[in-house]
């Protein structure tokens, strides 16, 4: 496609884009920040690891995502006994008395497969987190003895942070493949809380994800339009500096003065982002652009995905991992509050 | 004694006055005493020289200082020109003879040369003679004598070099200490002047060319404004900026342009500015419009 067509194409696309969101913040207030971010997360085709209490709208987020992208939705919960064969197919006895082989909720749909949901992932063991980090990284999954292959799948996991008994945690490697992290919470704001207590329309969250028009966004188009977006946003010499410093800062805090109360900031880190972490941290600013009408990269872009993209991909000295919900938010702040741009 | 050599003093000087207009020249000797000298005392003669007109002393000529015999050294000979016919001589003799009985010595005569009409000319001291007295009680065997020891180190005042020492410390101090508040070098203290530091800068560079003053000056302010608010500023954050720093909200809307402006050049590729060197003014004056605020607050 010639440049002019790109270009028409994204301007096509944006309105779309900011239609969904604009149709989901009015499903779920309180929660623009987590929307935009998804949003960002849809058209840079990464998956999305959501954390947060039970009841906050999580699973209602998804809902509305999930409708408003169109093609099919699954749904698992995550427990100490699922098996990875249990997201492959299950077995049962039918009616006929015999024995019977059906897909399970990732093969159910096949190729249609839009979103995949897999709610409380760390109470599943590592060998479902095995098979999820095969599917989120290369959207295919071997059974029945060949491949199926998952081309508009996104991936939304939400992770139990209350309880920590037969919890499994996820591995470093399955967390780098999740585009973000995002932190749901009940809104503060003290009239958007009295409207949720006491709105009907938010009671009954069936009737509420019908206000959402079904496939605002054409999801077997999105895989098509998401590296015409990565393309077409550009990054100037002095934005790439700036992206190579918050980088640097992620790995040495203390060579950008990062301070936190009286941590040694040269023991915290124990390995700062990935390679592959910044570069989904650029897919997300460069979507971000996008959406804000550009076709090229500001700090803000950054910014905005910063603590989202790479919190999650900074691991903490072990002696300071238990305090990692305290000391990671310090730190993100810290390194956006002390890294200048330009 | 004193008397006597007062009167003579007042009869030379009287006298002197009449001499100086005659022909000869006359020379006058003071001595402060003639006894009571041992080894090692040092001897004052005060000279006064008339001279006739046209006369004048021959100072290369003077006695240079050294052993006059073997028991006396001139130690020193100072001369000044006191009026047009007399010149002032002050000689130091040092004695370095020793005596077992109280004696009598002589200081030979100093020559002093003067010229006269292209000539060379000297007229001399008289012979002086003068008591020595021995260091040691008389009839006392060498065997007996015993040395003394060496003298003390001589006690100098130095309190009060020591109380100017302490004074002129504490004044550079102090006066480091107002330099350092001044350049606001002390953490936490002192008044950070950021604004005025990036205006001098950018008028540093003012014979650059248009493209580095801009690139130097946006980067100059950035800066700038993150020493003010203690942490980089972006656009988003110009609220929060101007509530922690009220006494900037005048310039908000050039601080928006100054934003504009700075996205333009380093994020927007191919964003050419049409007039750098008019931007790079406004930046000028923008930079000293915040330096003066800055200075008010």
């Amino acid at each position: 496609m010639s440049s002019s067509g790109h270009d028409s194409l994204l301007a096509d696309w944006r309105p779309r884009a900011l239609a969904l969101e604009s149709s989901i913040k009015q499903c779920l207030i309180g929660m623009d920040g987590p929307i935009r971010h998804i949003t960002l997360a849809i058209f840079a085709r990464g998956h999305v690891m959501l954390e947060g209490d039970v009841g906050v709208g999580k699973t209602t987020l998804l809902r509305a995502v999930a409708r408003g992208i169109g093609g099919a939705y699954e749904r698992i919960e995550g427990t100490i006994d699922l098996m990875p064969n249990d997201l492959v197919y299950h077995t049962y006895i039918n009616e006929d008395g015999k024995p019977q082989v059906d897909p399970g909720p990732i093969l159910k749909h096949g190729p249609e497969l839009s979103v995949f949901f897999f709610n409380e992932v760390n109470r599943a063991r590592p060998q479902v987190h095995s098979l999820l980090l095969r599917v989120m990284a290369e959207r295919s999954v071997t059974a029945f003895n060949r491949e199926h292959f998952f081309p508009h799948l996104q991936v939304f996991a939400d992770r139990n942070r209350v309880e920590k008994e037969e919890t499994f945690e996820i591995p470093s490697a399955a967390r780098d493949r999740f585009l973000m992290e995002l932190h749901i919470e009940a809104p503060e704001d003290q009239a958007e809380r009295l409207e949720l207590m006491f709105n009907p329309r938010f009671h009954d969250v069936d009737k509420l994800l019908e206000s959402i028009e079904p496939g605002v966004l054409p999801y077997r188009e999105i895989a098509g339009l998401a590296p015409i977006i990565q393309e077409s946003v550009r990054a100037s010499d002095a934005l790439q500096q700036y992206a190579l410093a918050l980088w640097e800062a992620t790995r040495k805090p203390a060579a950008y003065d990062v301070a936190i109360g009286n941590l040694d900031m040269d023991q915290l880190i124990l390995a700062g982002a990935s390679a592959r972490g910044v570069s989904m941290m650029m897919r997300a600013a460069r979507v971000a652009a996008w959406l804000d009408g550009r076709d090229y990269l500001v700090p803000e872009d950054i910014r905005g995905v910063f603590r989202e993209t790479t919190a999650h991909r900074v691991f903490l000295h072990p002696v300071y991992e238990l305090r990692r919900s305290e000391l990671i938010g310090e730190l993100m702040t810290g390194i956006l509050n002390n890294v200048p741009a330009p | 004694m004193a008397l006597m050599r007062s009167i003579a003093l007042m009869l030379c000087l009287a006298a002197g006055a009449l001499r100086a207009e005659t022909a000869a020249p006359h020379l006058e000797l003071q001595a402060s005493r003639d006894f009571g000298y041992t080894l090692g005392s040092l001897i004052e003669h005060h000279l006064r020289l008339w001279l006739p007109d046209g006369a004048e002393l021959v100072t290369p000529l003077l006695p240079s200082p050294g052993a006059v015999n073997d028991w006396l050294d001139l130690r020193t000979l100072r001369w000044k020109q006191e009026s047009a016919h007399v010149v002032r001589i002050d000689v130091t003799y040092q004695v370095f003879k020793g005596v077992r009985d109280p004696e009598t010595a002589v200081i030979p005569p100093l020559a002093i040369a003067y010229r006269v009409g292209g000539t060379n000319a000297e007229i001399h001291t008289p012979e002086w003679s003068f008591g020595l007295i021995p260091m040691i009680p008389p009839a006392t065997p060498d065997d007996k004598v015993m040395l003394r020891g060496d003298a003390h180190e001589r006690q100098f005042p130095a309190r009060s070099a020591f109380y100017r020492f302490v004074g002129f410390l504490s004044a550079a101090a102090l006066g480091a200490l107002a330099l350092a508040f001044r350049f606001g070098l002390i953490p936490g203290l002192g008044r950070r002047r950021p604004f005025a530091d990036a205006c001098r800068r950018i008028a540093r560079l003012r014979s650059a060319s248009p493209d580095v003053r801009l690139d130097a000056g946006l980067r100059a302010i950035h800066e700038a404004l993150a020493k003010t608010h203690g942490k980089p500023v972006f656009p988003a954050m110009l609220d929060a900026f101007f509530e922690a720093r009220p006494v900037f909200a005048p310039l908000r809307a050039e601080f928006e342009a100054f934003f504009d402006a700075s996205q333009r050049h380093f994020f927007e590729p191919g964003a050419e500015e049409a007039d750098n060197s008019a931007h790079c003014q406004a930046l000028e004056g923008f930079c000293r419009r915040c330096a003066r605020l800055e200075r008010s607050a």
